[in-house]
């Protein structure tokens, strides 16, 4: 665990210094939210299927230009070939990557949110947004969401570190896959939103928990093969 | 290939990549405590040769050992023992110089981390810009900072790939006085094209050329000894 943390504290101190990351994704978000907003004409009577749709469409846009950042930034003068030449198990690399992804990409999620209810649930008819009810469930499902796509994200990433088109290999290696993620998220927001109980979506929680369950253990499992040969 | 006389031993060593092969065969042998210098033109498969040995690349074919250890199948072994120094630094430039040795130290779980730390940035002249961040140093300072990073564990054999590039004559001293103060305890392997380094340092050479060991003595030459056997050797006939 401490090597997993190492890794972490390493990519947080190296963002906070270069700032590359957390500045494009918020930008990135503001823009996309808005031309959603504009191309959409959202009013009162919003459908919330479309509108929880918008939301992750705008996370995980914003969430691969920080994938696609994260080990580019490790190919830099080639630092991660020295990392490799550590003796930590390649699982705990894939591990601190991926809790330094999930954190900064929930960080801006934290400030996307606020602007997806200024920009599309203002003025909504028939939203309850109570703290147990609405917001806190809706949270949760943001961080399970989350960890689905981008455990994806980051392993797919450092595939993609050697290859010459690594910018746009990323989304295509991660859109199709990301998919059951993306559409069990989207289904379980719009039922918060609706004001449903959790007994309406607790199987696609279940379904989402799995989802992240197997990819996180899957992707690190086979990370040290997907990495074989990269220090060259 | 396990447990031999050899620190370091290679079998029919191969590898290429795709269809271009870059190592056929090779052939050598380094004994604990031995300083190997392998000279050869660009191309040769010199950095290639030290990757596998290093665990970077896999073998595509022969066998290698390293401390006894198979270089395919017993990584992390190999791992915790070798340090390895590249022409290219392989720092983190938004890391500061400590910051970088603390990173990496830690993974080694190398004790008394930070005192440690101090130590070797003293060592290679770097303790006074502890805190500037890789970014704002040159080049040479730099090397210098990545020769401090690989020695941090203490590792019991170094792989030097043209440690000398882009040193200044001052870091170039340095690592120099570094290498020859270590010379009886660890094993080295070093490719280089500084012939003046390379000969001074070493116990013993050897000349690839086309992914093939063309020549190899347990004995220095001279300088212009050396000459003459590398012309010989070499078919493209220059480089060094």
């Amino acid at each position: 665990m401490k090597k997993i943390l190492l890794i972490f504290r390493k990519d947080f101190l190296v963002e906070w210094r270069s700032k590359q990351i957390f500045p494009t994704m918020f930008v990135f978000s503001l823009l996309l939210l808005l031309v959603f907003n504009v191309a959409f004409e959202f009013r009162s009577d919003v459908n919330f299927r479309t509108v929880s749709a918008v939301v992750w469409i705008t996370f995980i846009f914003s969430g691969l230009l920080a994938l696609g950042r994260s080990f580019s930034l490790e190919k830099e003068n080639n630092a991660f070939a020295f990392l490799l030449l550590t003796p930590v198990s390649r699982s705990y690399i894939y591990l601190g990557k991926l809790l330094s992804n999930v954190v900064m990409v929930l960080l801006s999620e934290l400030f996307i949110l606020p602007l997806f209810l200024l920009f599309f649930l203002f003025d909504a008819k028939g939203i309850s947004l109570s703290l147990t009810g609405a917001v806190l469930p809706f949270l949760g499902v943001v961080v399970l969401g989350t960890i689905g796509f981008v455990s994806l994200g980051t392993f797919f990433s450092s595939m993609a570190l050697n290859t010459k088109l690594r910018d746009m290999m990323l989304p295509l290696l991660v859109f199709p896959l990301i998919i059951p993620v993306v559409i069990t998220s989207v289904g379980i927001c719009s039922s918060i939103l609706e004001g449903k109980p959790l007994d309406y979506y607790s199987f696609s929680l279940q379904v989402l928990v799995s989802f992240d369950i197997i990819f996180v253990l899957l992707c690190s499992l086979l990370f040290e093969y997907l990495i074989e040969d990269s220090g060259d | 290939m396990r447990r031999g006389a050899f620190e370091i031993e290679t079998r029919g060593l191969e590898k290429q990549f795709g269809f271009f092969p870059v190592l056929r065969g090779i052939d050598l042998a380094v004994g604990q405590g031995e300083f190997l210098t392998i000279f050869g033109p660009n191309g040769a498969g010199k950095s290639t040769l030290l990757s596998i040995l290093a665990t970077f690349i896999k073998p595509g074919g022969g066998e290698a050992s390293v401390a006894g250890f198979d270089v395919s199948g017993e990584k992390e072994q190999i791992r915790k023992l070798i340090g390895f120094i590249s022409h290219n630094t392989m720092l983190y430039e938004n890391l500061t110089a400590r910051e970088n040795l603390e990173f990496i130290g830690a993974f080694y779980e190398v004790p008394d981390l930070q005192e440690r730390c101090s130590d070797i940035l003293e060592r290679v002249g770097l303790y006074a810009k502890k805190d500037a961040l890789v970014s704002t140093l040159s080049f040479g300072t730099r090397q210098r900072l990545a020769i401090a990073r690989t020695l941090l564990h203490d590792p019991r054999i170094l792989f030097l790939d043209e440690p000398y590039s882009g040193l200044d004559y001052g870091g170039a001293s340095i690592l120099t006085s570094i290498l020859g103060s270590m010379k009886t305890d660890k094993t080295v392997v070093m490719t280089t094209h500084n012939v003046y380094e390379g000969l001074s340092l070493c116990d013993k050479i050897a000349i690839l050329d086309h992914g093939e060991v063309v020549y190899s003595s347990a004995q220095k030459p001279g300088r212009d000894e050396f000459q003459n056997i590398y012309m010989s050797c070499v078919r493209s006939g220059g480089g060094q």
